[in-house]
């Protein structure tokens, strides 16, 4: 590539930059302020670009392109004014992970919203009145919007920046930033300030949406890249900080203009195409960045951010009356192949709810005892499923031995990406581990030579005897069996104690030897390997897997599981898992907007009970006189 | 040879010198106080010692190797045990469990993936239970002991690696003044009977002076004291320190905050 040609890129790069910038930024004062992570923060930029085209193509010409980005602007911003005053306010007390899922549910609605609104098709919008041309530089041709937009980040940044250091409302948000104490002494104004935050917050990420409308088509899957985007943008910038992110989108968006500037390079005994690496690159600077500074290139280290934990009782072994009921369960499920004769889909879908109990379990492992709340754990069930399944069609390996891999497979990534995650807590936790399992989504995405990209892997059926199916059930019970055993066997020996005692309190723990890092990170590792036993019997169940497979969706389903059952108890996780799976098995596939259903429900259950479901019926039951 | 020396240790939070070239030493067997106004830089000191923080620049010599930096875990591994100012155990799990992880680290099990913990080491958390007196509160959740409890059960998770010294700091903060003086009759018993060193914080005068072997003053990350019951209760800079010119700790006998 010559000096010219690298030049231009590092220009195009520039215009990316500004993308990225406007989708973090916003994510980023809103934390500051707030301590709240909006997810739906990625679905406000993909609104933004929805709604600008509207505006666009409804309205047209100069007005209704120019006039309609500024509108739109506005329009989200008003909508995140909205979820504040409606929906955050009232749980800004809630354990963060209920945040969390708040927001996610919002990610759900608004989707099928924009389903329902737009329809299913790509959307491009007109190009931009007045910008219509290109210039040349360097020899080549830059389109003059992409020089816009180049130009239009650092401005916004600029602005933000006098806004911050000069007006009396700037200075709010910095003091709240920097001192949580500081936002209880405001009193009244805490309300006004939250709120006027999230419509700032939310109307950058529209403002960041529209300015795509003539680049980029309007797509429903951009909520979910956008708000992965904005996680690793600001984690690596450092929370909080707005030069941060702007540095951070910066630096991530010329390392992917570099690797598309390269291109395909033959180093004579292997042909590299540097372009297929864009998303890979986006993951090696964060990995960089956290090594050398934890919180970000221009974040400031924060106070422990673990949500107080509920008090939680000691475990205790099962007692009778629950290993009766597990015998009775488990001969139940046994005997379910008998009425496979009348009833087929009853196997089917008792696979699914085991596969579900496995996914659940091993997510509980680590989020229960451990108190790592993974949002990415759908990485380690994609990788055990693409791993199985990429074994048979390349390898054309026996089913045995695929599924014997699956773990490996899911273990090998959770050893790498846990490395990472464990050494934050928290809300960034989540964050990083929600960036990774999009990395690997990513990957699997267009590495399409080898993963098949959106098409994913067919024709991964069972050989015989396990294309009937109930001997597939049968394995899939064992296989459940054992995992959920495995797990529970791990808790109650030292490693687990070690883990509970590295969640409860660090500083006790490595008072007393224990190397909390690597305890949470090995915990971390078996937790991904056992889901990766999950993903492999998923692989071979479905005969097919596709990127969906990996899908933010999937992670939150987990987290749903987890929550549904109750996260204090070890059993809970396998009834949630099993509960959700069948309702999302019957009620959520009755409507097109099953989605928007299940984020509804969401919604409704932590609006209901703020202190979660299980606080709220061990409240119910001390009230009732019943045991501890 | 000292069991622990402190040479020219400094520690600042920003323009802050919490810590200002503190140096004193730990005879083995030595039952240590050392007190100071709030503020004065004692935990600071501890933190320092037990790894938390790593320094700014001195030297700590623990029998005579530096170990200034190291990670609290290493530094526990070398016989430096620990309690809190503000109490930590592991909620979520009963007295003795906590008694038992600390044993399981000690003898290196903590990534041991089979054996339920319950039967591991039983008998000697029991054993170290019973020696703060606590052998009846074994199988409660540790989170429903009443605060004072909590120290002791701190004291016994301290005991578990057979330290050779033991930092404690406040141990009896919160306490009435009846349990105070169980809790420093006791570890001052442990002292004895075990030969431990140990450097503890205490706002109580009546029990510094009774109790303590030798009492180091700290005020504004500085020494400006170090020696008996006697030559602290007389000395002016110490009595000014704590009470401005003109009072005497005779005066304030009894009165103690
Ligand atoms: N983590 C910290 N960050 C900033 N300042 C600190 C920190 N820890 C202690 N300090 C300051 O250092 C000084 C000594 O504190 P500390 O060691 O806790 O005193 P003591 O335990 O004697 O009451 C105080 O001025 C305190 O405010
Ligand atoms: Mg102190």
């Amino acid at each position: 590539m010559t000096f010219s040609a690298f030049l231009f890129q590092a220009l195009n790069g520039l215009s990316t930059a500004s993308g990225l910038f406007f989708i973090a930024v916003g994510l980023s004062l809103i934390f500051g302020v707030t301590r709240i992570i909006n997810i739906a923060h990625g679905s406000l930029y993909m609104l933004g670009t929805y709604i600008a085209y509207s505006f666009a193509t409804k309205i047209g010409g100069v007005f209704g392109f120019w006039g309609g980005i500024v509108a739109t602007a506005l329009i989200v911003g008003v909508i995140g004014a909205l979820i504040e005053i409606l929906l955050l306010r009232r749980i800004y007390r809630a354990p963060e992970l209920f945040q969390l899922l708040a927001t996610f549910a919002l990610v759900l609605v608004f989707n099928d919203m924009a389903l329902w609104i737009w329809g299913p098709e790509d959307l491009l919008g007109p190009r931009a009145p007045g910008l219509r041309g290109s210039i040349e530089v360097l020899g080549r041709r830059l389109p003059e919007y992409d020089l816009f937009l180049a130009l239009i980040g650092p401005a916004v940044l600029l602005i933000l920046h006098f806004a911050l250091a000069k007006t009396r409302f700037g200075r709010l948000i910095r003091a709240a930033t920097q001192d949580r104490e500081m936002v209880g002494a405001l009193g009244v104004n805490q309300a006004i300030l939250f709120t006027s935050v999230f419509a700032l917050g939310a109307a950058l990420a529209g403002l960041g949406g529209a300015l795509q409308v003539a680049r980029e088509p309007a797509n429903l899957a951009t909520d979910l890249v956008a708000i992965g985007d904005a996680f690793v943008v600001v984690v690596v910038g450092g929370m909080g900080s707005i030069s941060g992110a702007y540095l951070a989108a910066v630096i991530i968006a010329e390392v992917k203009a570099l690797c598309i500037g390269i291109g395909v390079v033959d180093f004579g005994f292997i042909t590299v195409n540097f372009s297929k690496f864009t998303l890979v690159a986006e993951f090696l600077v964060m990995a960089a960045v956290l090594i050398a500074r934890p919180y970000g290139l221009l974040g400031k280290p924060q106070g422990a951010v673990r949500s107080i934990a509920e008090p939680e009782e000691p475990i205790r072994p099962a007692t009778p009356m629950l290993k009766m009921l597990a015998v009775i369960v488990l001969a139940g499920l046994m005997g379910l192949p008998l009425l496979a004769q009348t009833q087929p889909y009853l196997l089917i879908l008792g696979i699914d709810v085991l596969i579900a109990v496995i996914f659940a379990t091993s997510l509980h492992f680590i989020m229960g005892p451990g108190g790592m709340h993974s949002f990415g754990h759908a990485a380690y069930f994609g990788l055990g499923a693409y791993g199985a399944a990429l074994l048979v069609k390349w390898l054309a390996v026996p089913m045995g031995i695929a599924i014997a891999a699956a773990p490996l497979v899911a273990l090998a990534g959770a050893l790498l990406f846990g490395w990472f995650a464990v050494r934050l807590s928290g809300v960034y936790l989540a964050m990083l581990t929600l960036a990774f399992a999009q990395i690997v989504w990513a990957a699997v995405f267009q590495w399409e030579g080898f993963t098949g990209g959106s098409n994913g892997v067919i024709g991964v059926w069972p050989p015989p005897p396990f294309d009937k199916a109930w001997v597939y059930f049968v394995l899939t019970l064992l296989l459940t069996v054992i995992a959920v055993l495995l797990l529970r066997r791990f808790l109650f020996a030292p490693f687990g104690y070690a883990m509970r005692a590295g969640r409860d309190s660090p500083l006790r723990a490595e008072a007393i030897g224990i190397d909390v890092k690597r305890v949470h990170w090995l915990a971390f590792a078996i937790a991904g390997g056992i889901c990766g036993i999950g993903g492999g019997l998923f692989a071979f169940a479905k005969g097919s897997i596709s990127p969906e497979t990996i899908s933010v969706g999937r992670s939150i389903d987990g987290l749903v599981m987890v929550l549904l059952g109750g996260i204090q108890t070890l059993t809970g996780p396998i009834v949630g898992g099993s509960l959700y799976a069948i309702l999302q098995d019957t009620v959520m596939r009755q409507t097109e907007y099953w989605r928007a259903l299940l984020g509804i429900i969401i919604l409704v259950l932590v609006l209901a009970f703020p202190q979660g479901i299980v606080g709220a019926f061990a409240a119910l039951w001390r009230k009732r006189g019943g045991g501890p | 040879m000292s069991v622990l020396e402190l040479r020219k240790l400094s520690k600042a939070f920003g323009g802050v010198r919490a810590v200002n070239e503190v140096d004193f030493a730990i005879q083995p067997g030595e039952f240590l106080a050392m007190i100071g106004p709030n503020g004065a830089g004692k935990s600071t000191c501890f933190n320092m010692i037990n790894g938390q923080l790593p320094p700014d620049s001195g030297e700590i010599l623990l029998d005579g190797q530096n170990i200034a930096g190291l990670a609290p875990r290493a530094i526990w591994r070398r016989g430096v045990g620990r309690t809190f100012q503000v109490a930590a155990t592991f909620s979520s799990m009963t007295v003795i469990e906590n008694v038992q992880m600390a044993l399981l680290s000690h003898s290196g099990q903590t990534y041991k993936l089979w054996r339920p913990v319950a039967a591991m080491h039983r008998a000697r958390a029991l054993d170290l239970l019973g020696q703060v007196g606590m052998q009846d509160a074994a199988d409660r959740p540790s989170r429903e002991l009443a605060y004072g409890d909590v120290k002791r059960i701190e004291l016994a998770i301290a005991l578990a690696n057979e330290p050779k010294l033991l930092l404690m700091d406040e141990p009896t903060a919160g306490m009435g003044a009846r349990e105070r003086n169980g809790l420093i009759e006791l570890v001052k018993r442990l002292v004895v009977e075990r030969g431990i060193s140990v450097l503890f914080t205490e706002h109580s005068m009546d029990v510094v002076f009774a109790y303590a072997d030798r009492i180091i003053v700290l005020a504004r990350g500085r020494v400006i004291a170090d020696g008996n019951a006697g030559d602290i209760r007389d000395n002016a800079k110490v009595q000014e320190v704590y009470f401005g010119t003109g009072k005497t700790f005779a005066e304030q006998h009894g009165v103690t905050p």
